[in-house]
């Protein structure tokens, strides 16, 4: 259960950046997460949840967005996915390939209510 | 509306301490392994042999983490070298602050290796950098061959695979070779070991392999 540190680790980055006064007022943290990175989305949510009393974060605020797992092949120059981060062509069985995306664990972009309309 | 543009990793505070880790036992001269499984693969046994057969060959030391109890640094102590041990309290991994702070408290000048023994979990362990140089991967025959594919972010990371009790093959229904492909599917340049911890097998190649990278500039 190690999504509750990855929540913390995703907190600390908002109240760097965030000052406290517009932490309020956060609409979205979002967070790409790799379908191959070991992390369980609806886990990291609940965690968040849990953490953002504390810091007075916005409880909902956090979208995940899974970042599918994808490689290149070098020798025939095909991508491919799957869901188990098998890097071995499917088309012409070689190892000689490139993890594009899929083991992703990065905080993206912050959307904050700036004027008193959009806090309404 | 206003949008921030973040695109900061995570876990970018953990890897900075394991950043600054790396560079103090580049200094020191030190090879540094983050040794990871399940629970029960075999972990501190297969240290064991080792130790035996390596602190007669050059300087160890060892960080043993464990979520509760000191029972395996206890069981190293025999070997008369120093060992921190990290009790995590319920924590699933450690953190590269958490291996920050033990080595501090280890006379570490002249260590040729220091050996990280995670807590055993297959999953959590992988998104947390120690610093190490080489994370090794310790499986049992007894978990079954087709592991390395319903955990493939911690056989992605490691470049070392230790397939232990290799001894128990004609009793459980692992293929070596299904395993093996399975590991090597996920992640093509790993390292396999084939070893019985318990009973020697295969333990002695492993440790020729460790001791060289350790002698190794």
């Amino acid at each position: 259960m190690h999504e509750l540190s990855i929540a913390r680790a995703i907190a600390t980055i908002v109240c760097d950046l965030v000052p406290p006064s517009d932490r309020p007022h956060i609409r979205n943290v979002t967070v790409d997460v790799g379908h191959v990175s070991g992390i369980v989305p609806d886990s990291l949510s609940f965690c968040f949840e849990a953490l953002s009393a504390e810091l007075s974060l916005p409880p909902h605020a956090l979208v995940i967005r899974r970042v599918p797992f994808r490689c290149y092949c070098r020798p025939c120059a095909t991508e491919f996915s799957n869901d188990s981060g098998i890097v071995l062509c499917p088309s012409c069985g070689s190892a000689d390939t490139e993890v594009r995306s899929g083991r992703d664990l990065r905080v993206a972009t912050i959307e904050i209510a700036e004027s008193n309309q959009d806090r309404t | 509306m206003s949008i921030v543009t973040v695109e900061r990793t995570v876990l970018a505070k953990n890897d900075e301490i394991a950043r600054q880790n790396r560079s103090l036992f580049a200094s020191l001269g030190t090879y540094v392994i983050n040794v990871v499984s399940s629970p029960g693969s075999g972990k501190t046994t297969l240290l064991e042999r080792t130790l035996e057969r390596l602190t007669d060959r050059l300087s160890i030391a060892v960080v043993e983490g464990d979520v509760q109890t000191d029972i395996d640094a206890r069981r190293l102590e025999r070997f008369r070298i120093p060992t921190a041990q990290i009790v995590t309290n319920g924590g699933c991994h450690l953190e590269a602050n958490l291996v920050r702070d033990a080595i501090a408290r280890l006379p570490l000048s002249g260590v040729k290796l220091l050996v990280i023994e995670n807590v055993g979990n297959l999953v959590c362990p992988s998104n947390y950098d120690l610093g190490e140089h080489d994370k090794v991967v310790v499986l049992s025959v007894t978990e079954g061959a087709e592991k390395p594919l319903k955990y493939p972010a911690m056989f992605q990371r490691a470049s070392v695979l230790v397939i232990n009790k290799i001894d128990l093959l004609p009793y459980v229904d692992c293929r070596l070779d299904e395993l093996r492909a399975n590991a090597l599917s996920i992640n093509p340049s790993l390292k396999v070991f084939e070893v019985s911890a318990t009973k020697g097998n295969g333990v002695d190649s492993w440790c020729d392999w460790l001791s060289t990278k350790a002698l190794t500039p």
